[in-house]
């Protein structure tokens, strides 16, 4: 009897539970296919799947972090459900079932709706996890070499354990409500909810004004302070208010902007008088009122997903552009010194030579050449000269964001031999570069701190040297890939001096960089470089080696390039997909309120349909108030985003990224397209609710 | 369209035309196995400046009479005529036009908009005909003057009285001068005091601005505010008083004879 009065009820409230459905379909798919990653590595060459391996702890914890997303759009979409039935479950009540009873109705409710979900979720999430193995190639910078139709057992599992864990708490929710909920408040609710506070509207109006100045403070507090971990100006406690005023302001500004609408359309006259304006700025008003902390929420997270998208393209696209310059070299070995006192003068290791000790002999791979860089401290007469800030003091420029903490400002700008650097450029086959005795050379790979050494070379900076005054020469600045100075997934030159040997004698070594060029066919010249990386670790664990060589790594261009698609394979992946997560809860959220809110106002339109307004100034009015209901969040997201990426983007572009207008126009259409979709979908399911009830009150009365 | 202005025009030449002429109308529910008449031909003429109460026993088709007058409902058979015109006649849009230049509606849960002021509530018939907002502003005084609702105007549905909000009711009802004032059940959620406060208005505002008012009830006291009250009974046309040179007392004892005698007396409260 209650499996029949449960089962009626879906059939009945169709309209409510197909809200539910999609959801826990959404959610249920998307979970599945993101899972599956682990399979869908095995499509892929073995480099690639080891480097996916290598960023499983980033997946596993997204998984969780999903989990948890779904898992609340599920109770939200719940909730919304519950909400509308209330009075029916008072009515049960009333009608003396007990209330025992009336949970086993909800529960055999939910519970058929969610296996019927969970069904069509996994078997849609399928599909989706064989287009996604596409994306997923592109993005790792592969091909499928050979498709077939596959089936994660492990991504099913963690989806089936999230969901009847989420499906618990859902129905754990439920019987609470309906265990606290007065019977008296039950039949009553649709009664209750009618009636809305109205605030005052200057006061909102100030309120709005109030959120608006939080969030300007926060804005210029982190352009002028920006990231913790990348400025000098800025300490964690500073970042976290800022985060706080941010959160703050837009909640504060939601809470006004409801007030600040009718405010500024009543002022604005005649608009507000005529046709249905009055009504739409009203229903907009209210609906804002009753739901302004999930738009500020809404509008919080789709920051976090623009930042996360962009952010991540943004490293993706530098990383692929710099994948060229970092693997100039078939194999590079990079040794550091002790640390130790940097003023005591240390002579260069010949790593070839403690290779050869050992029984490895570089040459049998190809060519190869040492360079060395030195520190400033006992080579130029005033380190301040070679100290970034200074530099850029001097030249009348600001210092690129990030690079207050970065060696180069710390310590001071590395100085190199003409000798090594000769020998560098011979190895790569370039001409040798000419130094006079007073002239030195900049060589930089990235783009943000070259404009300062442009500058630099242009106002002929000059440089104290062992009693001499160097100037820049006049090709001053190298930054081609003659400035590349080893092969490493993320390998960059952030700026090194290049002067006459006789300069740098007596100088402290911090680095040692023997690069290799294979004459050899590379796997074979591989497999060596691997023997010397491992002998050149055996060397750093002796007494010798700890002191002269303490930290020695070894990195093959094939290595560096694998390593560096799977890197930017996997940010991409990880940025699009948690933006395209978020997205979606969003846009499902705006929805859910969207559809409620017109089905709660039906009777509104039947009053004003029956006062004679046509038809379509009514769908008007709804497609206006769902229009601004989607776009206000988004504006304020995209508002701390730009701010936000602003800063942000110095950070990047340190790191050298360049395509930045292909992928965001790309990003920004996928984006718009799956939010407007949103928004349509949810405009033509309102106005089929509202055409229904005023086609029913027209011939049922 | 044309069509709206047709009425309007057709309206002011003729004066002398009854404002609602209703033709042998019928209404059937259900379908062929089992049908339902609400209404069984009703004919009814009102003139211009009357004020008609509608009487009958539950289930009587007063309320689907008052529908298909109002155009919400469509009648099986019969004509409708207001000011002339043959509402079934007009288009989907038409009628919306129709609606709000020609009839006022006053219900009886005063069916405020709950998100709109008094204020805009009175106003949006005017706002919905695209009236400018300068003479918007000057007639919802007005009217708001005229059924005493002038110090809630800025108030929501939600902070006033169930009189006032039925007062607010009435005065969007009235503020585009409709050819018609369509009441249905008016007092039927009001105490008595209310109730009286807003018949006497709708009969100041009857007789001063020469607004014709169709009401449906089924309170004695409240139809004996009327000229002239006409009683159905299964869908028919059962008898009709006309309250004459009667003063109100008077006219409400003939009414309750007649109550007594139509019978179906469940619906006496």
């Amino acid at each position: 009897m209650l499996a029949r009065i449960a089962l009626g009820n879906i059939r009945k409230s169709a309209r409510d539970y197909s809200v539910y459905f999609v959801t826990l379909v959404l959610g249920v798919s998307v979970f599945y296919a993101f899972n599956t990653i682990g399979v869908q590595t095995q499509f892929f060459q073995d480099d690639l799947r080891q480097a996916v391996r290598n960023f499983s702890f980033l997946v596993s914890g997204l998984t969780v972090a999903l989990a948890l997303v779904m898992g609340f759009l599920m109770v939200y979409a719940n909730n919304f459900l519950m909400r509308r039935r209330t009075k029916e479950l008072g009515l049960y009540q009333v009608l003396g079932m007990r209330r025992s009873q009336v949970s086993r109705i909800i529960l055999v409710e939910t519970l058929v709706v969610a296996m019927l979900s969970l069904a069509v979720g996994v078997a849609l999430g399928l599909l989706l996890s064989q287009l996604l193995l596409f994306l997923t190639a592109a993005m790792f910078r592969s091909s499928v070499t050979q498709f077939k139709f596959f089936f994660s057992g492990e991504a099913l599992a963690i989806t089936l354990a999230s969901f009847v864990l989420t499906f618990v708490l859902m129905a754990l929710l439920n019987l609470r409500t309906l265990r606290k909920a007065k019977l008296v408040e039950l039949m009553g609710s649709g009664r209750r909810s009618e009636e809305m506070r109205v605030r005052s509207l200057p006061l909102s109006a100030a309120l709005f004004a109030l959120g608006c100045a939080l969030v300007g403070v926060a804005y210029w507090r982190l352009v002028h302070q920006g990231f913790p971990a990348f400025s000098a100006n800025t300490t964690t406690l500073d970042f976290s208010l800022t985060t706080a005023l941010v959160v703050i302001g837009t909640f504060t500004l939601f809470y006004g902007l409801s007030g600040l609408f009718v405010l500024l359309a009543q002022r604005s006259g005649s608009f507000y008088w005529r046709g249905l304006n009055m009504f739409s700025v009203r229903q907009l008003s209210s609906q804002i009122n009753t739901n302004c902390v999930s738009m500020a929420a809404v509008s919080m997270v789709l920051f976090l997903a623009i930042t996360s998208v962009t952010g991540g393209m943004g490293i993706r696209s530098m990383l692929n552009h710099n994948s060229e310059m970092s693997t100039v070299f078939d194999a590079s070995v990079v040794g550091y010194r002790a640390p130790g006192n940097r003023n005591a003068p240390t002579a260069p290791l010949d790593i070839a030579e403690v290779l050869r000790e050992r029984g490895v002999d570089v040459s049998e791979a190809g060519r190869h050449s040492q360079l060395t860089f030195f520190v400033p401290q006992n080579l130029v007469d005033n380190v301040d000269d070679v100290l970034l800030s200074t530099i850029a003091s001097r030249v009348g420029m600001r210092l690129p964001g990030g690079f207050e903490n970065a060696n180069g400002n710390t310590l001071g700008l590395f100085v190199m031999s003409l000798g090594d650097y000769n020998n560098v450029r011979k190895l790569l086959g370039m001409p040798a570069v000419e130094l006079g005795a007073d002239e030195y050379l900049v060589t930089c790979t990235m783009p943000s701190v070259q404009r300062l050494y442009e500058g630099m070379v242009d106002q002929g900076y000059t440089i104290t040297m062992g009693g001499r005054v160097l100037r820049p020469a006049a090709k001053g600045l190298i930054s081609d890939r003659g400035a590349a100075f080893y092969t490493s997934p993320l390998s960059m030159n952030p700026g090194t001096l290049v002067v006459s040997d006789e300069l740098v004698s007596g100088g402290t070594a911090y680095q040692s960089i023997l690069n290799v060029m294979y004459d050899k066919p590379a796997e074979k010249a591989d497999a060596l470089m691997e023997r010397a990386g491992d002998a050149l670790d055996e060397y750093s664990q002796t007494e010798e080696g700890n002191e002269l060589l303490p930290i020695a790594m070894s990195q093959t261009a094939t290595e560096a390039r694998a390593g560096g698609n799977g890197l930017s394979g996997i940010i991409s992946y990880l940025a699009i997909y948690i933006g395209f997560v978020l997205v979606v809860s969003c846009a499902t959220i705006l929805a859910i309120q969207q559809l409620s809110g017109v089905s709660d106002s039906v009777a509104r339109y039947r009053t004003l349909s029956e006062l004679g307004c046509a038809d379509d100034a009514l769908y008007r009015s709804l497609r206006a108030q769902m229009a601004v209901s989607f776009v206000m969040p988004l504006l304020v997201g995209l508002a701390h985003s730009i701010c936000a990426l602003s800063v942000i983007i110095q950070l990047v572009e340190l790191l050298g990224l360049v395509d930045r207008a292909t992928s965001w126009a790309l990003i920004a259409g996928v984006f718009l397209v799956v939010y407007g979709g949103y928004l349509l979908v949810s405009y033509h399911t309102a106005c089929s609710v509202l055409r229904k009830s005023l086609s029913e009150a027209r011939h049922a009365l | 369209m044309p069509e709206s202005k047709h009425l309007s025009t057709s309206a002011a030449q003729r004066p002398d035309l009854p404002v609602l002429r209703v033709s042998n109308l019928e209404k059937s529910y259900g379908s062929k196995a089992s049908t339902t008449r609400a209404l069984a031909g009703v004919s009814l003429t009102v003139r211009r400046g009357e004020f008609v109460a509608i009487m009958g026993p539950s289930g009587s088709g007063k309320s689907t009479l008052l529908n298909c007058i109002a155009t919400i409902d469509m009648p099986t058979s019969g004509i409708v005529f207001v000011e002339g015109q043959d509402t079934s006649r007009l288009s989907q849009r038409g009628l919306a036009d129709f609606r709000r230049e020609k009839l006022g509606f006053i219900f009886q849960d005063s069916n405020l908009l709950d998100t709109l002021t008094a204020r805009e509530n009175i106003a949006l018939p005017l706002s919905i005909g695209h009236v400018p907002a300068a003479e918007i502003s000057a007639r919802v005084e007005a009217i708001a003057r005229g059924l005493g609702v002038r110090e809630v105007l800025e108030k929501h549905p939600y902070q006033m009285s169930g009189g006032q909000r039925q007062r607010v009711a009435a005065a969007r009802a009235l503020v585009g001068n409709p050819a018609l004032v369509l009441a249905d059940e008016p007092t039927g959620a009001l105490d008595s005091k209310n109730a009286q406060v807003l018949l006497e208005s709708l009969q100041s505002l009857n007789s001063v601005s020469d607004a014709t008012v169709l009401m449906v009830t089924h309170d004695e006291f409240a139809a004996s505010w009327c000229q002239r009250v006409v009683f159905i009974r299964d869908g028919r046309l059962y008898t009709e008083l006309v309250r004459g040179d009667m003063d109100r007392r008077q006219f409400f004892d003939r009414i309750m004879e007649v109550v007594a005698t139509i019978g179906g007396g469940a619906d006496a409260r």
